[in-house]
């Protein structure tokens, strides 16, 4: 005869103790003897996008190198606050090492453990090099502190369990690239500024009812969460700028019919004209290798 | 093409005359108006970008024109574009977000700045090819700068 409450018990414990090893969170990294580039760093600090979502919104000039956060991101699960990540080391994060930045941006997970929301595009930067982010993180250090505290996240429950968010992650989260096979050194380049840094697929690929990107239709478009108009399909199927036209549209945000970047586009084109030419003609030729998508 | 380019501009810039003269402005013609000023920036961009682009050969003669009816086109003054009741809210066929009544102080500043840097393209667009393309950037982030806030996606 089987009794059913040790049964249970061992059911509960094996039960919690999975979802313990499910969502712990993941170690910070082993930076080695890494030392970083300030000036090195800019770039990116450019191609992350990092000012985009944590500068004041309508920023511009000087004061797009405040990260004091504080600006809304609405979505289906409530509004996420980008948080201050300026070098203030109360309201900021003055006081994270190397490698508190690069687990935060790789793992998202912060310096005491906690889980990040994927609004925070950590699945994109987990393969970024660990020299870039510590050059990122040296660059940092140079920006102006700011003392504005962080507005908490409105998100309801469940989704307000952060330690659920480690399953979130175990489900989801792909390693490696959406763009693999034969490429071109200028594609590689251009591969790891759009897929890694620049994040594009976090707009650009639509995602399932839980958040995370539907990557067989990886840069295909998705709904806006704004809930203005359609993050458009750039795959070959949709978008045939030539390669200048976009690399052009990187840099000055006008289409070729010179209508202009609007919406967010307009916030990534201000990052995307910081950088070297061969950067933006190399996302253009990355684009360029996508599969093609077609909208039905 | 160049005589029609030249035509349109003169046109936008002959209303606005009026408009301000007669001090009254009709609501749908202001939103078509502002349309028009909107086509007439992007035609002589075109010329612009293209050259830079390597689309079409760099024509110092060409481009500095071009810079000049863009210059013409920018300096119109946002007053007399931007009139109270011409939002999405209430035409079609604009894209331009009610919000702009309420910062109509930014409006202008950004205005000012794509004046400015039409005023550097032109300076810079006759000169060489490499100038031009230096101006490209600027010059179009000066249009984002407003329309990320202050215009509507298409549809």
């Amino acid at each position: 005869m089987v009794r059913p409450l040790p049964v249970l018990a061992l059911l509960v414990a094996f039960g919690a103790g999975s979802y313990w090893f499910v969502t712990r969170p993941a170690p910070a990294p082993d930076m080695g003897g890494l030392t970083g580039d300030a000036a090195k760093g800019e770039q990116i600090f450019w191609a992350g996008g990092c000012a985009s979502c944590h500068a004041a919104e309508g920023a511009t000039g000087e004061a797009k190198l405040v990260l004091a956060g504080g600006r809304a991101f609405p979505s289906d699960f409530g509004t996420f606050y980008a948080p201050n990540i300026s070098p203030d080391p109360e309201a900021g994060i003055g006081d994270w090492s190397m490698s508190d930045l690069a687990r935060a941006m790789q793992a998202g997970v912060s310096p005491d453990g906690r889980h990040y929301y994927p609004a925070f595009p950590y699945t994109s930067y987990q393969n970024a090099d660990l020299q870039d982010l510590a050059d990122l993180h040296a660059f940092m250090k140079t920006l102006p502190a700011d003392s504005t505290a962080n507005r908490p996240h409105d998100v309801g429950f469940p989704f307000n369990i952060r330690r659920n968010l480690g399953g979130w992650k175990w489900l989801f989260t792909t390693e490696g690239w959406q763009v693999d096979g034969d490429l071109s050194d200028i594609e590689v380049r251009g591969r790891y500024l759009a897929e890694a840094l620049g994040h594009c697929g976090e707009c650009h690929t639509d995602r399932n009812g839980l958040g995370a990107l539907d990557v067989d239709r990886w840069m295909a478009g998705a709904p806006n969460p704004t809930g203005e108009g359609r993050i458009p399909n750039i795959t070959p199927a949709a978008l045939d700028w030539s390669e200048a036209d976009i690399a052009e549209y990187l840099n000055s945000g006008f289409t070729p019919d010179y209508d202009s970047a609007g919406g967010h586009m307009a916030d990534v084109v201000e990052n995307t004209a910081k950088l070297p030419p061969e950067d933006r003609a190399a996302i253009a030729a990355y684009l360029k290798r996508l599969a093609p998508v077609t909208n039905e | 093409m160049k005589i029609s380019n030249l035509a349109l501009v003169s046109a936008v810039v002959g209303t606005f005359a009026a408009g301000i003269a007669m001090g009254d402005g009709h609501a749908a013609d202001v939103v078509k108006q502002r349309n028009d000023v909107m086509e007439a920036l992007s035609k002589n961009l075109k010329t612009l970008g293209d050259m830079a682009k390597g689309e079409q050969a760099y024509d110092a003669a060409v481009a500095a024109e071009a810079a000049t009816l863009l210059v013409a086109a920018a300096q119109i003054d946002p007053d007399t574009l931007y009139i109270e009741g011409t939002s999405t809210a209430e035409f079609e066929k604009t894209r331009a977000k009610p919000e702009i009544w309420d910062n109509l102080e930014d409006v202008k500043a950004k205005s000012a700045a794509l004046a400015d840097a039409a005023v550097a393209m032109e300076a810079a667009a006759g000169v060489d090819l490499a100038s031009l393309q230096a101006a490209m950037g600027p010059l179009g982030q000066s249009c984002g700068s407003c329309h990320k806030v202050y215009r509507a996606p298409k549809n």
